[in-house]
Parts: structure tokens; C-alpha cells; sequence
């Protein structure tokens, strides 16, 4: 289908004070790929996004498709197909025209619309809604069409801009893996951009992590996971957010207020730049639980701690306490009854552990 | 049931309807009686029903080429008002620099001018053009009209989201296409009102015309209707027999288009 290049891509709206809405963003894009910017809002996601459509102009950097530039191309001569966050259906006509539209616009001839747009209608199941207007559809339908729209164009890359975010959850879901399954199976290049970061785990083959219109990490849904960039993709990827704490390290181990916790041998040569230095350690929820049988190891830290609340998920339970004064959430059983102000043994997983520079808040490798 | 509290309000109505439909009462009744018959009793129904009125009225007024000026005149001056207007409140709208800002209040604060302060220059102007035709009066009911039509389909235009533009133009469509096929349909509504206001106005303008062409053959109907009132006699009869020659094809047509304009207007919920 097709490759994009974004070469230090910038833009800027204001002249006078060169604010930047992104600022030196650098992305490949391989054929057939998935590819999620997430971030929260007005982290210029969407702008970028924009800007590969040609809704927006490049201020600063280079724009390619299959190595052609694409800076001066208008949307149209892009090839690209565009999903909207409020879908962006035209009102006055049925879903058939509006599906068939673009196609019109390219003077496609009749007998090619009618059999395109019905192919495409038969993929979504909207052959029943061909001749109703968007008025009389649902919000799923709509979100439909409007993905409908994109594919009877066929064109070379897809690009959605939050197009699931005005739908309830449960439909979200759905929709979700319904995008999941048409790219499988169509394979068009997709850039999909969401604030929602269980969309984007899910959903992409990479992540672009973005805050600030700065790009803070590119890679798959685990690698951000397993080891995010720094302190912001840590918290922003995963539900819950990673729990963060301040200690100071100190030969081996970490002094976290009164208690001091030895770490795993593993990272005393990754911190040794940062003896008797203040860090933060990052650790995931589900790396903080109750003991279980026998399956403590050399590398865990037990620590007896006081359960503010205890939320119950259905599998497991959401145990919200804190350490020296420092907020966390663990995960336990669901089999364990536990209630607020109870007192629990928890064990902290340390090898699973990240440690961030207090000053960068990059990752410590 | 009825609610007993409804009964007053349905009495009101239908006074209120006897009052507006009065003059139309006076206007046929009367088309149909002789100019001594008019004055001795307005009110009662005339002694013979004769038609005579009215092919004197058709005659005089020269009916066809009178009624033909006037359904030119409108038709064209809507035509272009609309056109104009919707592309012009288009393009403003979706500008958003300050020019356009400024642009759209000289439209606006030039509804606040009264027609009878620029009415003398404007003539004299178009006199010098050699443009006291209808033509000339088309462009005027354009200048004149556009104000208001603006400001209209600004506001409708300010509610249509942006990114259906953005979706059409990545569908392939130029600025002309998105318009034509996307916004100024979304605009029915606005333009049936536009149309109303304008028809209304244009339909029944005496003053402009009366400045612009007031020449043999070019008059519109409330400019021949001043025939039928001399300086000393007055032709009552002949003249309402003429006005309501001149509202028959006005509400013949309101008929037909009766269901086009209600749908119109109730379509007006732009999602």
C-alpha cells in the first residue's frame, strides 16, 4: 500500500511567538502498519495528524509518501482516506451517496460506485441502511459509514482521528475490534490517533507517544509498556498508571523515607552513576500484590502496610495505600477479603521495577 | 375531550383570522361592483356578479407583460441574492482572519442604511451607466438584498461543522463542489427563508422601480397599479379588481410550493 516519512515535522501557529504545536516530530511508517499517536489533549496528536491529511500546513520538516514529498500535494492527490472524531457524515444525503461521494468527486464510473460501495456495505453490514439518511441511523452505524466512506475509496492510507471517542463503551469495544478486523483484512496503511491508551495498547502494531507536540517514545504496545522512555509514558501507558516513588539510592538498595529496600544485584550496575542521588522508582500495579504460596522470591520486598480503599474489578481487587506517605495501588486476589483500614502484607516485585532520573525523568538503563 | 381553556384561545384565533382576512373580503367584494356601488355601501356584497372589472383591469394593465416584467425582476433578484449571498456568507465564514471579521460588519452596519438616503446618488450613478433598466434594478435588489441574506446564512453556516468541509475535500471535492454539493444543500432552510423575505419585498417594491423603470413596458405591478389613481379620480373599482388579478398568482404559487417551503424550513435541524 504504502510508506510515510515525517522528517522533522513542526508546526506553528503563531509567527510572533513561534509556539510550536509539534515540534521536530520524526516517524517511519512502514507499508500495512497500525500506527496509534496517543497522548492527552493538545498534545498535537491530532495536529500531525492534519498535517499528513494536508488540512493543515507543515510548517517546518518534510513530508513523504512512497518517498514522493507531500508538503505542497492537496489532501486530494494524497491518496488518503480520513475517518472524523464526530464522523462527519453529509446530513442531506443517504448513506449509499454518502459512501459514494468521494468516488463521484473522482469520476469513477456509475456501474464501479454502485458495485463498490455494495461490497463495502456487505463488509459492515449497512446493505439494509443503504437508503436511509444519517439522521436515522445509530451512533454505531454512523461510525460505520463514516469507516465505510473510507474504504470505498480505497485508498492507500487511512487515517482516523479519534473516530471512536462519541461512542458508549460497550459499542467501543465493538468498534474496536472491528477496526482490528478490517485491517487484517484489507491492510491499508492506518494512522489512528486517541487519547485513550487501552485503544492504542490494543489496537496498534506501534505507538507514538506524544505530550507537548514532542514525541516521548515510538515502539510496540509492549516495549512501551515494559519499558517506557520516561516517567510521562510510564504513568500515561497502562491502567492503573504506574506508581511512582521517590527514594535516594545508596549501594544497592534504595532508601524510600525511613525504609530502606534492597533492590535486585541486577540494578546496582544501571544506578551506579547515582549513589546517594534522589531517583524515582517506577513500579506497576500488578507487580505490587498480597503473598501467595511460595511463590515469594530472594528479589521481592515485603512490607506490611494499611489499606485506604479496596476496589473489587470482578478477577482481582485494587488495594489503594501508600508507602512513607507515598501513594500506590497493588492488585490481589479477589479471593482475599480485605477491607479499608485492614492491615496486608504486600510484596513488591523489584526485578520488575524502573528507575527514572529525578532531573530528566528519563528511564535509567 | 376538549379542554374547556382551549375554547377562548380558538375564539380568539378565528377573530384574529377575520381580521386578517378582511381586507381580502373588501378587496374581492368590492373588485366585483360598479365605482358607485363602492361608495354608497363598502361592506355588502354586490348586487351582480359581473367580470367586467376585471378585463377592463387585465386590459389597462397590460396584464401579461406587466405581471411577466415583475416575475422577471423577482425571480432573477433572487436568484442572484441567494447565489451571492450564500457563497459570499460561505466564504466568511470560513475565513478567520480579520478582514473577513471587518468584511462581514460592513454587510451587517449596511442594513442600518435608509434606502431613501442613497436613493438619489444610486439613481444618478446608474443613470450615468446607462443602467435604469431591469437590469439595473436586478443589480440594486442584489446590493440591497445581500445584507440581510448574509447575516442569515452566516449564522446557519457558523453551525455547520468544519469538518465536513475537511471531509469532502479529502473526498476529491474543490471549494466550488464542496459548496454546491455539500453546504448549499445543508442550507435549504436559510434559503427558504431568504427567498419569503425577498419575494415579499421585491414582489411589492413601489419606490425602486418607480426611480429605475419607469418607462412604457418595463412597469411592475404596484408601478401600473398607480394608474388606476389620478390626480382627481380614484378607480377603486378597477383597481382592486387589478390587485387581486395581481395576488392570484402569488397564492397559486404559494399552493404549489406549499409543501417544498414547510419542509424546508422544518428540515432546518443541521446535525
Amino acid at each position: 500500500m504504502a510508506t510515510l516519512k515525517l522528517k522533522g515535522i513542526s508546526k506553528i501557529y503563531d509567527n510572533k511567538t513561534k509556539l510550536k504545536a509539534v515540534s521536530d516530530f520524526n516517524l517511519d511508517v512502514e507499508d500495512e502498519e497500525f500506527i496509534v499517536f496517543v497522548g492527552p489533549s493538545g498534545c498535537g496528536k491530532s495536529t500531525t495528524l492534519r498535517m499528513i491529511a494536508g488540512l493543515e500546513e507543515i510548517s517546518e520538516g518534510e513530508f513523504l509518501i512512497d518517498g514522493k514529498r507531500m508538503n505542497e500535494v492537496p489532501p486530494k492527490d494524497r491518496d488518503i482516506a480520513m475517518v472524523f472524531q464526530n464522523y462527519a457524515l453529509y446530513p442531506h444525503l443517504t448513506v449509499f451517496d454518502n459512501m459514494a461521494f468521494g468516488l463521484k468527486m473522482r469520476k469513477v464510473p456509475k456501474k464501479e460506485i454502485e458495485k463498490r460501495v455494495k461490497e463495502v456495505a456487505a463488509i459492515l453490514d449497512l446493505e439494509p441502511y443503504l437508503n436511509r439518511k444519517p439522521k436515522a441511523l445509530s451512533g454505531g452505524q454512523r461510525q460505520r459509514v463514516a469507516l465505510g466512506r473510507a474504504i470505498a475509496r480505497d485508498a492507500k492510507i487511512f487515517l482516523m482521528d479519534e473516530p471512536l471517542s462519541n461512542l458508549d463503551s460497550k459499542l467501543r469495544v465493538q468498534m474496536r475490534t472491528e477496526i482490528i478486523k478490517l485491517h487484517n483484512r484489507l491492510k491499508p496503511t492506518t494512522i489512528y490517533v486517541t487519547h485513550d491508551q487501552t485503544e492504542a495498547m490494543t489496537m496498534a502494531t506501534r505507538i507514538v507517544i506524544m505530550k507537548d507536540g514532542v514525541i516521548q517514545q515510538i515502539g510496540t504496545p509492549k516495549e512501551v509498556y515494559d519499558a517506557p522512555a520516561n516517567v510521562f509514558v510510564g504513568g500515561f501507558i497502562g491502567s492503573p498508571a504506574m506508581n511512582f516513588f521517590t527514594g535516594v539510592y545508596q549501594s544497592g538498595s534504595i532508601q524510600i523515607g525511613e525504609k530502606t529496600i534492597p533492590l535486585p544485584t541486577e540494578f546496582q550496575s544501571i544506578l551506579q552513576n547515582y549513589n546517594g542521588e534522589e531517583v524515582f522508582m517506577g513500579i506497576r500495579s500488578e507487580h505490587i500484590s498480597n503473598e501467595k504460596n511460595n511463590s515469594v522470591s530472594n528479589d521481592d520486598y515485603i512490607v506490611e502496610t494499611q489499606i485506604e480503599v479496596a476496589e473489587l474489578t470482578g478477577a482481582e481487587q485494587m488495594i489503594y495505600a501508600n508507602l512513607e506517605g507515598q501513594n500506590f495501588v497493588g492488585k490481589i486476589d479477589s479471593a482475599k477479603t480485605v477491607h479499608p483500614g485492614d492491615y496486608i502484607n504486600l510484596v513488591f516485585q523489584l526485578k520488575y521495577a524502573h528507575f527514572f532520573d529525578k532531573k530528566t525523568e528519563l528511564r535509567i538503563n | 375531550m376538549k379542554k374547556a381553556y382551549l375554547i377562548p384561545i380558538e375564539i380568539l384565533g378565528i377573530l384574529l383570522a377575520l381580521i386578517w382576512l378582511s381586507p381580502f373580503y373588501l378587496m374581492i367584494v368590492n373588485s366585483f361592483k360598479t365605482k358607485k356601488e363602492i361608495f354608497s355601501d363598502t361592506l355588502k356584497p354586490p348586487s351582480t356578479f359581473s367580470f367586467d372589472n376585471y378585463i377592463q383591469a387585465f386590459k389597462e394593465l397590460d396584464f401579461l407583460r406587466t405581471f411577466g416584467n415583475s416575475l422577471l425582476i423577482t425571480i432573477c433578484s433572487l436568484v442572484v441574492i441567494i447565489v451571492f449571498s450564500a457563497m459570499a456568507a460561505y466564504a466568511l465564514s470560513r475565513m478567520k482572519s480579520k478582514v473577513a471579521t471587518v468584511i462581514f460588519f460592513i454587510f451587517v452596519a449596511a442594513m442600518l442604511i435608509p434606502f431613501q438616503s442613497v436613493m438619489i446618488p444610486l439613481v444618478t450613478i446608474f443613470g450615468k451607466f446607462e443602467m435604469l433598466n431591469r437590469f439595473g434594478i436586478i443589480i440594486m435588489y442584489l446590493g440591497f438584498g445581500t445584507s440581510l441574506s448574509i447575516f442569515l446564512y452566516h449564522g446557519a453556516l457558523n453551525s455547520i461543522p468544519k469538518s465536513l468541509d475537511e471531509a469532502a475535500t479529502i473526498d476529491g471535492a474543490n471549494r466550488f463542489q464542496i459548496f454546491w454539493h455539500i453546504i448549499f444543500p445543508m442550507l435549504k432552510p436559510i434559503t427558504v427563508t431568504v427567498a419569503i423575505l425577498n419575494t415579499i419585498w421585491i414582489w411589492n417594491d413601489y419606490l425602486l422601480p418607480s426611480l429605475v423603470i419607469n418607462q412604457q413596458g418595463m412597469e411592475t405591478i404596484p408601478l401600473k397599479m398607480f394608474f388606476f389613481f389620478g390626480e382627481y379620480t380614484k378607480q377603486w373599482h378597477l383597481a382592486l379588481a387589478g390587485l387581486t388579478l395581481a395576488i392570484i398568482p402569488v397564492i397559486v404559487g404559494y399552493f404549489i410550493a406549499q409543501r417544498e417551503i414547510i419542509k424546508g424550513v422544518s428540515e432546518g435541524a443541521v446535525k
